[in-house]
């Protein structure tokens, strides 16, 4: 046996676990749930809320320090008188652990009473309804009754936690998990206990409101609906949503990510568990910007510029495609822009379509760098700079293409998801092809326009900053009959003969498989839920701009 | 705002004491709140901005404990205490007269002022009042209104001793004119054993109070000499030394006397004790209610500093008004300058204690004998008492007897009766004893029945109780024991420090539910449901202060339930 | 599998005696009882448990119950009800309500009437009524909006002051019938 490794039973059955882990998760181990409240594995332990109680028994010891054997053959069992908290219980040899026995059970009724008593019956108004642990835990623990009939303890409610958050102090059942936060992991320490006893009350102190650009996580992690993201607030019952697990599309962190959404609207996005990438957090500034999405400016179908008056005529893909694989297997001096927005299939085929196919000489995408901030948000702000390189749409030629339009050595330009260039080298262009989700400039110039669809609508990949390739999901469909731009350049490549092999997405993907080594023996199923680090010999880490950190969250 | 440079001087001294930035904000808001009056968000940004803080930190602890106030007060404050001993001298009388004051006076009640042998007992801003009557109330407060100033209230003369009690730590201030200085206590034979203790090893003093089989006088009796050697070795880290002076167990009143009367004893045991421990600092906590004590202390230091007893640094740590304090991870978070919130353990304060360092908490009563154990070795202090319970103990009587106050006696040669009887002269009036509380008012309650247990660790265990912190509170045949549940109860309703479940809802609830017992809206299953909220809140906490608000309530309903029952049923009169 | 036909007699061939059996059968209730109702002019007589038309009620100070917690959205077995949830006016005297349905609408020619929706209410906001010839001359026409819902339920006068009074009505809050739309008690058949 490994010497870090100890043997314990929960329930009746034996568990091996590493030393120094606690009760609440080695009973995960053994496929035990231990109900809980402020524990949470990447904070301090605060042993406060009480409900992780389990009576946790050491082999009694004899004279010679060896554990005494009782008449049965198996070592006598010493439970101390009171039960312990799982969440400090650090596991030992020989531990015995019962979870779900008469006095656990009961000690934990008892402290689902006291949580509830002066818990208000807001949970028709309160948004944390549906994934609140405590209605969760009263379902196991409940009494279904409240013996309680004095008058509750009455506290401010609706009251503003910087311009994010809501507070409601009389659901907040004082487990510090907020607190514990901005202070651990946020790193601004503005959230408190004020009075005493029952009357303790969380607060911030005026004009030190939370402003961090990781405030929001404390949403996640309050148990009950105390703290509530304003963003989301009385936006949808949870039990409506729809869960789909995606990645943000914000920065080249790529936080693993779930996507609540509703009849083809996303009402928010959560951060997902991923130890090898943003452990279960994520940044305000990627979790609110998904609004994009349901824009009702969105491009729903394609459509051409006439020639004569200048009117756009919308039309069915058959004829999208027919036209624009003939103007622009009819034009010369093409160059293309696309964006690291872009999952990697797009990109391939994007890559192939304009480079191999007609033959285009620049090509680049448009970086988007911010500050990074040392934790998670990184500067390069494009999810998939590394799938760019990867496929080779990332050169650093734009500035190149930019003056080629200008000096007219560039007639034909197909923009790949960008908002570009001013209007006066629009102007010059003789064919230009936008795919866009949303109306900008470009759109307005261009000769045809091809509707996209946005990270939510569609499959594929994404590789991080650190070569980590995950997999998007599609959670909703795209308006009117705008579709992913991989149907759109296969349906391109097919027109113009050049391949018509494409026809989903594992299609695509096995092509990239085929081409790049550092792919070789994936799929998307193989990349799972969690994503996959790729060994890519000429690291884009090394060349993307700051990486910074990932802070030890 | 602007803080005198006199004041700003003495708080940049203050900060010199502690090797953390946060841990003088106690010590700061009370010396800017005696100046102020109050500490409002300005003065609570002053003492963050001085300590480099947020200013929730500061926020968080002036809103913890109750001396600390938001609003400004009247200019006299006056502190009546409402616990136990005090309700039954009659608090509520002295409360009633305080109506109707001005401007000038704010009237609070406030929880046991550790004074109950001679209450009621109150406060004026930094004065105490002993044996309150409502006339002498009448009088003080006219004094007031007349002079417009306080008159300094005298410290009240030390007890004789009764013929039966035994007085080792109490035998210097027996003796007439002996007044606690340095020099009359030097007279008696004082710092002897800190010149002894200093030519032995560290390992032989802890091996010397471990063979004394001291226990801890506190309240949970832990033997000293095992408490010490818990003390984690070559951490690289300081080893702190912290005397739990926060005495305010209702009930108990004997560190107090301590403290007033012989503080270079306590001096002196600390002295020992930190070179035992290889501590070169120790802090004095304190509680926020005895100023009286914490300026006795402070020139008692200040004293022995001078004169060259001063192998470890001493400092005075005021709390303010938290009974969660006196519990020692809770008094060690506190003296961090935080809310005191009763540390989860493992790991331990011997391992991590007091800014993180290997630290001993010893109440007073116990570093005030490690003098005379040293001076006159283990076995002397062995052959008093009984085993399992060696030494004298101070106990501190209150409730209607004859006689109430402190006494020190061998441990386990007095039973509760012969001390009741004899000692205390009986119950006034002849009135028949109902039970007794052994020892301060969160242990359970000794029926009349069981009074023949002798006074020792052991033998109060055995009868179902323990020997707690010395507080005996005497019961009468005409008290209600649903108002005295209540009082109790009220008590650490007030006290918890809310940070877990059980405790925090759980004595809140069982304040209002006998609150309403009491009102006369009891329900027949209310007795049961009380009894159910004490038993979910025993044991299930971080500190025992869950335990020592479930422990009287129980004790109180299975020896008096049809009290309760009556209560319950027939409005709330108790059939008297 | 094969379907055998019945052999038919002559007789049934010639369909008269099927005729004469269907004749006879019609003219024998000539003179018999008439148990048609001459609806609408005659209203049918409805049961105590009778369920009619879901409607959105106010309590006694004439405000909006519903609280939009959407449960009964969920639960409804045909997806009749669509609710957008919404915020009560800032500054509004019910204010600490908080949350208010935006838009809340019953599609009435989905609806089933099985009541489910008053059952599953915490706020006791949703009650189906005693109107069961709903009619209208488009399908929009039939998906109740928020408003006519409201129209519809009218003031409830019931016990549950939960947003005032955290509980208990205060003492001698009369306890009525369940009113129509109208204003009028519906008599109990």
């Amino acid at each position: 046996m490994a010497d870090n490794i100890v043997k314990l039973t929960i329930d009746g059955k034996e568990v091996a676990a590493p030393k120094g882990m606690n009760l609440v998760e080695a009973a995960k181990l053994a496929g035990v749930e231990v109900p809980h409240y402020c524990y949470h594995p990447k904070l301090t332990i605060a042993g406060n809320c009480r409900m992780c109680l389990v009576d946790a028994g050491m082999p009694k010891l004899g004279p010679d320090k060896k554990p005494e054997m009782g008449p049965d053959g198996n070592p006598v069992i010493m439970f101390p008188p009171k039960l312990s908290i799982g969440c400090n219980t650090t596991v030992a040899e020989g531990m015995v652990v019962h979870t779900r026995s008469e006095k656990v059970h009961k000690a934990r009724e008892g402290v689902m009473e006291f949580l509830l008593i002066n818990h208000p019956l807001d949970c028709p108004i309160c948004d944390q309804a549906g994934e609140c642990r405590l209605q969760e835990f009263s379902v196991d623990y409940g009494k279904g009754e409240s013996r309680f009939i004095e008058e509750k303890v009455h506290k401010p409610k609706k009251s503003a936690i910087g311009e994010k958050i809501t507070l409601d102090d009389e659901r907040c059942i004082l487990c510090s998990r907020c607190i514990r936060f901005m202070k651990e992991v946020a790193g601004q320490d503005c959230l408190g206990f004020v009075n005493r006893g029952s009357y303790s009350t969380l607060t911030c102190y005026p004009g030190q409101e939370p402003k961090t650009n990781y405030d929001l996580n404390i949403v996640d992690i309050c148990p009950v609906g105390a703290l509530t993201s304003n963003d989301f607030r009385f936006k949808q019952r949870v039990w409506f949503l729809k869960e789909t697990k995606s990645v943000c599309p914000n920065c080249s962190m790529g936080c693993n990510t779930v996507l609540w959404s509703r009849e083809g609207v996303v009402h928010r996005q959560t951060p997902r568990d991923n130890e090898a990438v943003n452990s279960c957090w994520m940044c305000d500034y990627g979790r609110l910007n998904f609004k994009f999405i349901n824009d009702p400016a969105r491009i729903t179908a394609p459509s051409v510029k006439s020639a004569v008056m200048g009117e756009r005529f919308n039309l069915t893909w058959v004829e999208a495609t027919r036209q624009v694989a003939g103007k622009l297997k009819a034009a010369k001096n093409v160059a293309g822009i696309a964006t690291g927005k872009a999952t990697t299939e797009e990109l391939f085929l994007f890559h192939k379509l304009l480079k191999q196919v007609l033959g285009a000489e620049l090509l680049d995408i448009v970086p988007h760098t911010g500050e990074a901030d040392g934790k998670l948000l990184q500067a390069d702000r494009n999810p998939n700079t590394a799938g760019a390189k990867l496929t080779g749409c990332a050169t650093g030629d734009l500035p190149k293409i930019l003056e080629g339009i200008k000096a007219g050595s560039i007639k034909t330009l197909v923009v790949f998801g960008e908002d570009v260039v001013e209007e006066e080298l629009l102007k010059k262009l003789e064919l230009l092809v936008v795919i866009a989700t949303l109306p900008g400039k470009a759109t307005e110039h261009a000769h045809y326009i091809l509707p996209g669809a946005t990270f939510a609508e569609k499959r594929g990949t994404f590789i991080n900053g650190k070569n980590r390739i995950q997999r998007l999901n599609a959670a909703i469909t795209s308006p009117g009959i705008a579709r992913p731009e991989w149907q759109t350049f296969a349906a391109l490549l097919n027109e113009l003969k050049a391949d018509g092999s494409y026809l989903a997405i594992e299609d695509v993907f096995a092509d990239m498989a085929r081409t790049f080594p550092s792919l070789a023996g994936l799929n998307l199923s193989k990349i799972g839920d969690l994503g996959v680090e790729l060994k890519i010999e000429a690291a884009p880490a090394a060349a993307a701009p700051a990486t910074s950190e990932v802070a030890k969250v | 705002m602007t803080v005198p440079v006199e004041l700003e001087r003495h708080i940049d001294e203050i900060i010199t004491h502690y090797p953390t930035k946060r841990a003088p904000v106690l010590w700061l808001c009370h010396l800017i709140q005696d100046h102020f009056g109050f500490l409002g968000q300005e003065q609570v940004e002053w003492i963050a901005a001085k300590l480099s803080l947020q200013p929730i930190n500061v926020w968080e602890v002036v809103t913890f404990y109750p001396m600390f106030t938001q609003k400004l007060r009247g200019k006299f404050h006056i502190k009546v205490c409402r616990t136990l001993s005090c309700q039954l001298a009659g608090s509520q009388k002295l409360l009633d007269r305080l109506k109707d004051l001005g401007v000038d006076f704010t009237v609070d009640t406030v929880e046991c002022l550790a004074s109950c042998g001679t209450a009621p007992a109150m406060m004026i801003n930094d004065e105490h009042y002993d044996s309150m009557t409502p006339e002498r109330l009448d009088q003080i407060i006219a004094d007031i209104k007349r002079t417009g100033t306080l008159a300094k209230e005298p410290v009240s003369k030390p007890l004789p001793a009764h013929p039966l009690e035994k007085r080792i730590l109490l035998a210097n201030i027996t003796k007439p004119g002996y007044t606690g200085s340095l020099a009359d206590y030097e007279k008696e034979g004082g710092y002897q054993a800190l010149a002894k203790a200093l030519t032995m090893k560290p390992e032989e003093i802890v091996n010397e109070v471990k063979n004394s089989e001291i226990r801890g006088r506190g309240g949970a009796g832990f033997p000293c000499g095992l408490k010490w050697s818990f003390l984690a070795k070559n951490t690289g880290k300081p080893t702190y030394l912290v005397c739990n002076a926060d005495e305010s167990e209702p009930g108990t009143f004997k560190d107090r006397q301590l403290i007033n009367y012989d503080p270079h004893q306590l001096i002196e045991g600390i002295l020992i004790s930190c070179y035992a421990t290889g501590a070169k600092a120790a802090y004095i906590y304190i509680r926020g209610e005895m100023p009286h004590g914490a300026k006795v202390l402070i020139n008692a230091i200040e004293e022995a500093r001078a004169k060259g007893y001063r192998n470890a640094d001493i400092y005075v740590h005021r709390g303010a008004g938290a009974y969660i304090c006196g519990e020692e991870t809770g008094l060690i978070e506190s003296l961090e300058g935080k809310r005191a919130y009763p540390r989860i353990k493992p790991p331990f304060p011997a391992v991590v204690g007091l800014f993180g360092c290997p630290t001993v908490v010893n109440n007073v009563e116990t570093l005030s004998n490690v003098p005379h154990i040293i001076k006159n070795g283990a076995a002397w202090f062995k052959a008093m008492g009984v085993a399992g319970s060696t030494g004298t103990r101070l106990v501190c009587v209150s409730g209607p007897v004859k006689r109430p106050g402190y006494y020190e006696f061998e441990m386990g040669k007095l039973t509760m009766k012969q001390l009741i009887e004899d000692v205390c002269g009986g119950v006034e009036g002849g009135k028949k004893i109902k039970g007794v509380i052994p020892g301060g008012s969160s242990m359970p309650v000794l029926p009349a029945d069981k009074l023949d247990v002798p006074l020792d660790f052991e033998s109060l265990r055995k009868a179902g109780t323990m020997a707690g912190s010395g507080g005996i509170v005497v019961l009468t045949e005409d008290v209600n024991i649903v108002d005295a549940t209540l009082n109790v109860s009220q008590f650490y309703a007030h006290e918890s420090c809310g940070q877990c479940t059980p405790c925090r809802e759980g004595t809140l609830w069982m304040e209002k539910m006998l609150h309403r017992i009491k009102e006369g809206h009891g329900r027949p299953e209310d007795v049961d449901l009380l009894y159910e909220v004490a038993d979910n809140i025993d044991g299930k906490t971080i500190c025992p202060l869950g335990e020592a608000a479930a422990w009287p309530v129980k004790a109180f309903l299975k020896n008096y339930r049809s009290e309760f029952e009556a209560a319950c049923k027939n409005g709330g009169k108790n059939g008297h | 599998m094969q379907v055998q036909r019945p052999k038919l007699t002559f007789l049934e061939r010639t369909y008269i005696p099927q005729i004469l059996k269907g004749m006879w059968l019609t003219i024998k209730h000539v003179p018999q009882k008439k148990f048609t109702r001459q609806y609408p002019e005659e209203k049918p007589v409805l049961f105590g448990d009778y369920r009619g038309a879901p409607t959105l009620v106010k309590d006694p100070e004439n405000r909006v119950k519903c609280v939009s917690c959407q449960l009964c959205e969920f639960v409804c077995p045909p997806k009749a009800i669509r609710i957008t949830p919404g915020f009560r006016a800032e500054g509004a005297p019910d204010e600490n309500v908080e949350k208010e349905p935006q838009e809340f609408e019953i599609d009435m020619l989905r609806c089933i009437y099985c009541g489910f929706c008053e059952e599953v209410c915490p706020e006791e906001a949703i009650y189906l009524q005693r109107d069961f010839a709903i009619a209208g001359y488009s399908r929009d026409e039939l998906k109740f909006k928020k408003q006519k819902l409201l129209e519809l339920g009218g003031v409830r006068p019931d016990s549950i002051w939960k947003w005032k009074y955290k509980g208990a009505p205060p003492p001698g809050t009369p306890i009525g019938p369940v009113r129509d739309g109208k204003g009028a008690p519906v008599a109990e058949a």
